[in-house]
């Protein structure tokens, strides 16, 4: 990695220009995917990536490059190449940059390192989770494995003195049991993840992870098509959050509010969901997929109140986005690698805890659906309409949970369902993801307690 | 990269097969939003992968 002197010789090149602020990013970064197929390996992949990216503003115009040879050779013309985009500027000497390292308390400490142990160790967790899959039930004709382990060294130094440091390590566990009775095929799939070493597998053991994926499998056997209509939903908790990452959260950040692209751009303050509904977005959650010390830009993490009681209280807003909306950042800046430039994303985001019991939110429901596990969807980020499949779902039948259903998909818009959220659970779990944006694909949690949704049209595939 | 070097280097080590895959990108963007510059992102990447096939032994 760059020293300080040299990081500061870079930045104050950058500051010789019509740029107003400098900043680098650099990052080493060791990652292995082990993939298994019946409890055999299929395939280790292991990725080692480094580079830097430099990034200059001048106002609210931003210009970025970045290569994976750290060194004059190759970052000067970069850094020529970035000014001259901004204006050429004559004879501005180089201001002194004088860095000075940020101390942050380190929220995600790691006590076992994933290449302190054994590839044939690492690939035994995966048959673990396999093997109990694969004996969960005798209609278990399949499994596949992945176990993701990365470790990534990054340090930020800007024009503002500051230079901040950070590892982040993650580890993931993914596996998908495929269930089978005569010629009815069904797969389930769970994959948890965390911001901790392998010590997170002792408390997360791969046999639960196995047995969920396959019990989820062997459900959808029996399940009927969906009817279709308009009709209360439950949405249980953990992964069920995607729709609110999804339809809720990415109108929630500068990139989209800045431009005026967001159904809740310049309504702070004002009600955008129902009174019992309070959101977050934390970064700082010790140990989770999401979180990390510092954030891309080297501004320590945070916890953002969102939406208290309904009211919307506040963005996620990265340096830029700040500027374009003259309000500060709230060190919400991520990106995959020194390949994307930043912009703001989201953490670990969830739906707070509610007093309602589980059970309490199918009380008076006549017919209804309970979308158990979400799959994949899409959203219109302008509006935050979305299409989300329910990857398991059951009918709601006078108040209590009957069939299967297979087929389901949930249709609404991410502001609505706020609004017509009546009775939130006080289960609050979080689920692991990746989070596709313009600045890449970063780890994020979504979570909520298990919520009842007054309203959401269903599209079924049972013909009534 | 002496490919030839970590070929024989890979054989040696009892590999059965090794695929060196490397490539070198130089890019420059430019993005425009409501009549002014968005973004501008120049680079230059250069990659090396390897694909090694284990021995059966």
């Amino acid at each position: 990695m760059l020293n300080k002197e040299a990081l500061a010789r870079y930045l104050s090149l950058c500051l010789a220009s019509e740029a107003d602020f400098a900043e680098i990013y650099e990052e080493e970064e060791t990652s292995e995917t082990v993939s298994s197929l019946n409890a055999e390996v299929e395939n280790v992949s292991r990725t080692v990536k480094s580079g830097a990216g430099i990034r200059l503003y001048k106002g609210v115009q931003s210009v970025y490059g970045y290569s994976n040879f750290v060194d004059d050779e190759h970052l000067l013309p970069i850094i020529a190449d970035l000014k001259s985009a901004l204006g050429e500027t004559e004879g501005k000497e180089a201001p002194a940059v004088s860095l000075a390292e940020v101390p942050f308390v380190n929220n995600n400490p790691v006590r076992v390192d994933f290449e302190s142990v054994s590839l044939a160790d690492r690939a035994e967790l995966v048959f673990r989770g396999e093997r109990a899959a694969k004996e969960y039930d005798g209609r278990i004709v399949k499994t596949q494995g992945r176990l993701l382990n990365v470790r990534q060294n990054v340090q930020i130094a800007n024009s503002e003195d500051r230079l901040a440091k950070d590892v982040r390590v993650r580890t993931r566990l993914m596996i998908d049991a495929y269930a089978a009775e005569g010629d009815n095929f069904q797969s389930g799939g769970y994959y948890p993840g965390a911001g901790q070493g392998l010590e997170y597998w002792e408390e997360k053991t791969p046999e639960s992870v196995g047995r969920e994926a396959a019990r989820s499998a062997v459900v959808m056997l029996s399940a009927m098509d969906c009817p279709s209509g308009k009709m209360p939903v439950v949405i249980d908790n953990e992964f069920g959050g995607v729709i609110f990452h999804e339809a809720c959260g990415h109108s929630l950040e500068a990139t989209s509010v800045s431009k005026n692209q967001s159904v809740f751009a310049g309504k702070l303050g004002q009600q955008i969901a129902a009174p019992c509904v309070s959101a977050v977005d934390d970064g700082t959650i010790p140990g989770a997929w999401g979180s990390e010390n510092v954030d891309d830009e080297g501004a320590p993490q945070k916890k953002r109140v969102l939406i208290e009681n309904g009211i919307l209280k506040s963005y996620m807003i990265d340096r830029l986005g700040g500027r374009r909306m003259g309000m500060e950042p709230t060190g919400s800046s991520r990106r995959e690698s020194y390949q994307f430039e930043p912009t703001s994303r989201m953490s670990n985001t969830f739906i707070c805890a509610g007093t309602d019991s589980f059970e309490s939110l199918f009380e008076g429901v006549e017919r209804g659906l309970y979308a158990k596990k979400m799959g994949g969807g899409s959203v219109n980020p302008m509006t935050g309409e979305f299409n989300f499949s329910v990857r398991e779902g059951y009918l709601i039948e006078n108040g209590k949970i009957t069939t299967p259903v297979k087929g389901a998909s949930l249709i609404g818009s991410g502001a609505e369902i706020l609004m017509n959220i009546e009775k939130i659970s006080d289960n609050l779990t979080r689920g692991q993801g990746m989070c596709g944006s313009s600045s890449g694909s970063i780890p994020t949690d979504v979570g909520q307690p298990a919520i009842r949704v007054s309203s959401i049209t269903v599209g079924g595939t049972a013909n009534e | 990269m002496n490919k030839q070097k970590w070929i024989a280097r890979a054989l040696e080590m009892g590999v059965e097969g090794l695929e060196i895959y490397e490539g070198r990108s130089a890019e420059r963007s430019v993005s425009w939003f409501d009549g002014q510059m968005d973004s501008f992102v120049t680079s230059d990447v250069k990659g090396t992968s390897l694909r090694a096939k284990p021995s059966r032994s």
